[in-house]
């Protein structure tokens, strides 16, 4: 049963979702939100940090809490005192996380060859 | 179920056809989620008009892309039809309008309605076109009002109070995570309902539970709890549920004396039949068919059928789907044999028409 309710956790819309006030800090309009739909402010903010811990004390995602209400991702972060959670995407071309190539040490072998 | 003779191999290397099947399936998928409040919505608010029916003028003027897009509208079209407004259907909706306006006042002790008969009487059909109605109305009184009018869920298969808890959070789209504490859950679905002024409460697949398990009786008592909490008109929907003992002991009794039952059977071969059969046959947007060719099959229909109306539905959409796919564009008796019916309709003894 839990498997279903969090296995590919996509957000969905809830069914109150009230408007953000300008310049309200995020954690307010979470608590709002939360309370507008019966939930413990506690809980839905663990539902914005999303999978895997669902954490509380960390900062509630962004494209979670647009998806949750249905509203931009970019008109919450201009509404609210910015305190979200962006995801990191990776910028094109970009290069990937890792440790960086060594470069190779020269052999004799590299040598041209003479005449 | 009904498992329509599939297109020719020819058809199937057709990409263009398999598109059109696909897009036709994709939009299908909308409607498996009836359990979702979005689901639901696009349920009661849509009410697509039938395709029109090209002259042949028009379809020769047609491009391959066109004449695709044309046959994909018109096979996804088909694959629903229309709902067949039976007098079981009239009934049903009838009483459970008469129970809505009953409750509206009842501050406790509120009256139910439960449709129960065999599989494929048409039970899941009067529920949602029940439900469908009191959404329209309650759309019409209270135009842009964010209300939650109806509620739709199915009881899962071995149902747990847990489990019927997250339907309900489920088709709200209140999150359950595995953190989440079921009074918690119970306590959201009840406020978010009262708030939104719930009217109706559909549940569906009621045979799910049973009253001599625990789980059962827990899933039942929760039943009664949300029925106590929420001033609505519970409808419950589901397979015989007087045989599978739905309304024996304690339990049981409490239901039988707060329900109203509407048993839903197979239909017999009267007018009525002739008369479901004809508003399918008008519903149909194919090209070569010959007007009241089912009408006049009503008998040996009823017979292929057992007066199963679900299957009557199957059967006519199943072969108008073939009639495209293969390009005769009509239904005849002999298109009609090649559509496989469930295997309960085959194995059943056909008793011949009276």
């Amino acid at each position: 049963m839990t498997s279903r309710t969090d296995a590919g956790d996509r957000p969905r819309l809830l069914p109150v979702r009230p408007r953000p006030k300008a310049g309200e800090t995020t954690d307010s309009y979470v608590r709002r939100l939360a309370r507008a739909n019966h939930l413990k402010p506690s809980y839905l903010r663990g539902y914005l940090v999303g999978p895997p811990d669902y954490g509380q004390g960390k900062r509630p995602r962004a494209d979670r809490l647009a998806a949750v209400t249905g509203r931009r991702q970019n008109m919450l972060e201009r509404a609210l005192v910015v305190d979200l959670a962006r995801q990191r995407r990776p910028a094109a071309g970009a290069r990937h996380k890792g440790p960086r190539p060594t470069s190779r040490t020269t052999m004799p072998s590299d040598a041209p060859a003479v005449g | 179920m009904v498992t329509a003779t599939g297109p020719t191999p020819s058809q199937d290397a057709d990409p263009g056809r398999q598109h059109g099947s696909r897009r036709a399936l994709d939009r299908e998928d909308l409607h498996r989620y009836l359990t979702t409040l979005e689901g639901w919505r696009e349920f009661t608010t849509q009410d697509p008009a039938p395709p029109d029916l090209l002259t042949a003028n028009q379809l020769a003027g047609l491009d391959d892309d066109g004449r695709l897009d044309y046959d994909d509208g018109r096979l996804d079209y088909h694959t629903r039809l229309t709902v067949a407004a039976t007098s079981t259907l009239r009934a049903a909706v009838h009483a459970g309008r008469r129970l809505t306006l009953l409750n509206r006042h009842a501050i406790s002790a509120r009256r139910g309605l439960i449709l129960s008969g065999a599989a494929g009487t048409g039970k899941t059909t009067a529920l949602t076109q029940f439900g469908k109605t009191i959404e329209v109305i309650d759309r019409r009184q209270h135009p842009g009002v964010d209300r939650i009018p109806v509620v739709y869920v199915t009881v899962p298969p071995a149902a747990t109070l847990r489990m019927l808890a997250v339907e309900f959070a489920r088709f709200l789209g209140l999150p359950v995570t595995t953190r989440a504490n079921i009074t918690d859950v119970i306590e959201a679905v009840c406020g978010v309902l009262i708030d939104a002024r719930v009217s109706v409460v559909c549940v569906d697949e009621l045979h799910n539970l049973s009253l001599t398990t625990r789980n059962g009786a827990e899933v039942s008592d929760t039943l009664k709890y949300f029925s106590e909490r929420i001033p609505a008109t519970f409808v419950y929907a589901g397979v015989e549920l007087e045989a599978n003992g739905m309304f024996n002991g304690t339990r049981g009794r409490q239901i039988a004396g707060r329900f109203t039952v509407i048993d839903t059977a197979p239909f017999p071969r009267t007018q009525e039949w002739t008369g479901l059969v004809s508003t399918f046959e008008e519903a149909l947007r194919l090209h070569h068919h010959q007007p009241k060719t089912l009408e006049k099959l009503a008998n040996y229909l009823h017979q292929r059928t057992g007066g199963m109306i679900g299957t009557l539905s199957h059967l006519i959409r199943g072969a108008a789907v073939d009639a495209i796919l293969d390009g005769t564009e009509k239904i005849t008796r002999q298109s009609l044999e090649r559509v496989k019916l469930d295997r309960a309709t085959q194995t059943r003894k056909i008793k011949p028409a009276s």
